[in-house]
Parts: C-alpha cells; sequence; structure tokens
C-alpha cells in the first residue's frame, strides 16, 4: 500500500471512529422510529416505544460500525498504485457483518422472578413471507449451482476458471448463508417471556424486522459472491467474457434491488397460535 | 401455580424457581392440566425445547426433561422436523395410574390427618365418594366423564396401556 493509500485508510479510521461515536451513539430519531413503526405496523406506546428504541439504536451502531469497517477493508485490499478504493462487496460485507453483529447483540425481554411463557409455537411464517424465509437457502443452491457449472465449464474446456478465486468465493457464500440461517433460527429463539400485550407486539415487530434485514442483506451478500464467482469463469469462447461481464453488471444492480426490497418490506406479525383450541397447521 | 391463559400470550406456563417442586415437575404438571382441561387440544403443536427454555429462562435440558416425561406418560408425541404435539389419545400407562392414584391418596391422607378424621371415618368417606362417582358416570350426561380424554374414567380393565 502506498502512502497516500496509507493516509486515505487512517481518514477513514479516524472517520469511523467519530461516525460511530456521534452518530452511533446519538439518539434516535423520530422518523426512524415512525418508518419501523410503519413498516411493522407497530403502534408504540408508552410501555414499548424505549424497547424499540434501543433495538433500533443497537442495530444502527453495529450497522455503521460494520460499514466503515467495510470500507476500511476494502481500503485495506487496494490495488498497488491506488489511492482510494472502493470495493463494493467488501463495503456491503462489512456492513452486513456489523448488521449480524447487532442481532446477536439485541436486548430480549428480561425475565422476572416467577418465569412464564406462552406456549405458542414461534414460526418463521408469523414474521416473513414464506418467500423471504426460502431466499437464503435458495441463493445457496444458486451458487452451489453456479460452483457445479464452472467445474464443468473447465472439464469441457469452455472455460478457464481461476480456481483459487472461485473456490474463495463459493466457500464464502456457502459460509455466508449458513452462518445467516443460524442467527435466523437464534432471533426465532430469541426470549420472549410474558409481557403486557404491547410490549409482546413490539417484540414481535423486532423479531420480524430482523428476519427481514438478514433475509435481505443475506441473500444479497451471498448472490455478490456469486456473481464474483461468475467472473472468475474466464470462459474462453470469442465476446462470451463480455457476455459473462455484462450479466454480473447487470446482476449487481438486480441483487443490490432485491436485497434493498426484501430488507425494507412491510409485515405485520401474525399470531395464528394465539388460540391453541385451533392450531396453526405444522 | 398455573397460568392457563396468558394475557395476549394464549396458554402458557409459569414456573417459580423458589418452589420446591422442581421446574421441570411444575412444566410437566401445568401442561397435563391444560392438557386435561381442553385448553391444549389433541394435535396442538408445543413450542421447541429451545424456545420454551429460552422464555422461561431454563437449561435446554430441564425443559428437555419435562417434554420426556409427558412423552413417556402418553401426554404428547414428539417427531423429528414436527415438533412435539399433543396425542391425538392419551394413553395412560399402569405405572402412570399408580403414581397418580397415590399421589391423590397420600394427599387426602393428610388432609383427614389434618382434620382430625379416624382411619375408618376417612375409608368411609372415600367408599361413599367412589359410590356416588360410579352412580354418576352411568348418567350419559355425565360432565365430568364428558371432561375426560377418550379412554380414561373408564373401568380398569377396558383402561387402555
Amino acid at each position: 500500500m502506498s502512502e497516500a493509500a496509507t493516509v486515505v485508510l487512517l481518514l477513514i479510521a479516524a472517520f469511523g471512529v467519530f461516525l460511530v461515536d456521534v452518530y452511533g451513539r446519538g439518539p434516535v430519531s423520530r422518523q426512524r422510529l415512525d418508518r419501523f413503526a410503519r413498516r411493522q405496523q407497530l403502534r408504540v406506546t408508552a410501555d414499548n416505544g424505549n424497547q424499540v428504541i434501543r433495538y433500533l439504536a443497537t442495530t444502527r451502531r453495529w450497522r455503521v460500525a460494520g460499514l466503515i469497517g467495510g470500507i476500511a477493508a476494502s481500503q485495506i485490499g487496494a490495488p498497488a498504485g491506488t489511492i482510494v478504493n472502493f470495493n463494493f462487496v467488501a463495503i456491503f460485507a462489512g456492513w452486513f457483518l456489523g448488521a449480524l453483529v447487532a442481532e446477536v447483540r439485541v436486548d430480549h425481554l428480561a425475565h422476572g422472578r416467577v418465569r412464564a411463557a406462552s406456549l405458542r409455537p414461534r414460526r418463521p411464517e408469523q414474521y416473513v413471507r414464506p418467500f423471504t424465509w426460502a431466499l437464503v437457502p435458495a441463493t445457496a443452491v444458486i451458487a452451489l449451482v453456479t460452483g457445479a457449472i464452472t467445474a464443468v465449464a473447465d472439464r469441457t474446456g469452455w472455460a478457464e476458471p481461476n480456481w483459487a478465486w472461485a473456490g474463495l468465493w463459493l466457500g464464502l457464500a456457502v459460509a455466508v448463508a449458513v452462518t445467516v440461517r443460524l442467527i435466523q433460527r437464534a432471533v426465532l429463539r430469541r426470549a420472549q417471556p410474558v409481557a403486557a400485550p404491547d410490549v409482546i407486539e413490539a417484540d414481535d415487530a423486532i423479531r420480524s424486522r430482523s428476519l427481514h434485514v438478514l433475509s435481505g442483506g443475506g441473500a444479497a451478500l451471498v448472490l455478490f459472491l456469486t456473481l464474483n464467482l461468475l467472473a472468475s469463469l474466464r470462459p474462453t469462447a470469442v465476446g462470451a467474457q463480455q457476455v459473462v461481464a455484462a450479466l454480473v453488471l447487470i446482476g449487481v444492480f438486480a441483487v443490490a434491488l432485491l436485497g434493498w426490497l426484501v430488507a425494507t418490506s412491510m409485515w405485520p406479525p401474525r399470531r395464528p397460535g394465539t388460540d391453541l383450541a385451533n392450531p396453526a397447521p405444522a | 401455580m398455573t397460568a392457563d391463559r396468558l394475557p395476549g400470550n394464549g396458554p402458557g406456563v409459569v414456573v417459580d424457581p423458589g418452589s420446591p417442586t422442581p421446574p421441570y415437575e411444575q412444566i410437566r404438571a401445568q401442561i397435563v392440566t391444560m392438557i386435561e382441561a381442553g385448553t391444549l387440544p389433541a394435535g396442538a403443536q408445543l413450542p421447541t425445547i429451545r424456545q420454551l427454555a429460552a422464555d422461561l429462562g431454563l437449561a435446554a435440558n430441564t425443559v428437555a426433561r419435562a417434554y420426556r416425561e409427558l412423552e413417556a406418560g402418553g401426554w404428547v408425541v414428539s417427531r423429528v422436523r414436527h415438533g412435539t404435539s399433543v396425542a391425538a389419545r392419551r394413553r395412560v400407562s399402569e405405572a402412570d395410574v399408580r403414581r397418580r392414584l397415590h399421589e391423590a391418596a397420600h394427599a387426602y391422607a393428610v388432609l383427614a390427618r389434618r382434620l382430625g378424621v379416624g382411619t375408618d371415618e376417612a375409608i368411609e368417606a372415600v367408599r361413599s365418594a367412589l359410590a356416588e362417582d360410579a352412580a354418576r358416570s352411568a348418567r350419559p350426561d355425565d360432565p365430568v366423564r364428558s371432561a375426560l380424554p377418550d379412554g380414561e374414567g373408564e373401568p380398569g380393565p377396558d383402561r387402555p396401556t
């Protein structure tokens, strides 16, 4: 890394510390709270308001920290002779890593001295659409199929893939998908002791928003890594490399749009299991 | 302590860590009560062990033991990938019958002693209650009989095991 690039990296680090300290720890804006309430169709009350604000503050702090880390990682990986480097996948991966950490660190409702819990099973379909829940495993399958296509193309001589990079992207894509799924399951299991109905509604809304962000962000990251895998295919046919490059370019925008739409979609949590005399389908 | 219906949360369980009764037994007893009362109907799904353990702030092993006991007693069935649900028809094992009978008899004996009732009088009261119950269960509109799961409350030899 050149001296100029190192200076840029130090500036990013200093700006990052400032941003996390001032913006990340500052008060949550009214607009942010309203946006959360609108997306989840949640009635914010005096009892559940602080609970939502704590969630928003935790996720914002960690996502900002992750974003700064991603920008720094992008700068560290700058090619020789480059002063400022913006690797979109590295920056997005940093943001998403922050989002993952935030979900692990979000507070759950406190237990009282006498422990009480509902016997209502928590199912993914209460918090996200079936499409959203299936998205991360589906993208993992797409990554594996792309890996298989790369291997076949290599065998048949249609392409000369760079296996060092292709293996790395494929391994990362599968690892991200597995990690996201594990954290999604942990979010579903996050403790929900018995509390007032509006507090439970806020807890369900938080769970739903977490699962949306993990599904949208996780699927997008897996697909970005899959596009990297596709970019390392290096087809031998004349003009094929341009076709792959065009596909990757279109894919980047399509994946970013998909991730954003899923992560920000509205979905009020549903509670079909409240009355166990009419149990929800298994 | 029990919480058949928790406000806004549907059927639920309450565990008192200060109680002399072990937490797993508190959970088991409350779920049994809810199944007997019909609050948890046949086929109703129960939460996963990990979910209930997290919600109650208990170790997963504690809830797992309660579920194991419920399964051994025929109250619930557990299937891989389908979770745990209330059994369609409760099968009462002989050991379970003896245990519950002994518990009820013991509680009755303690009550009789506290009331200062003699052994003969206490046994006579039981005989009288059994006779009344037999006469009542012969009637088709018996509310106790209709509230029991299939097979329970029938005379011993016909009881499913």
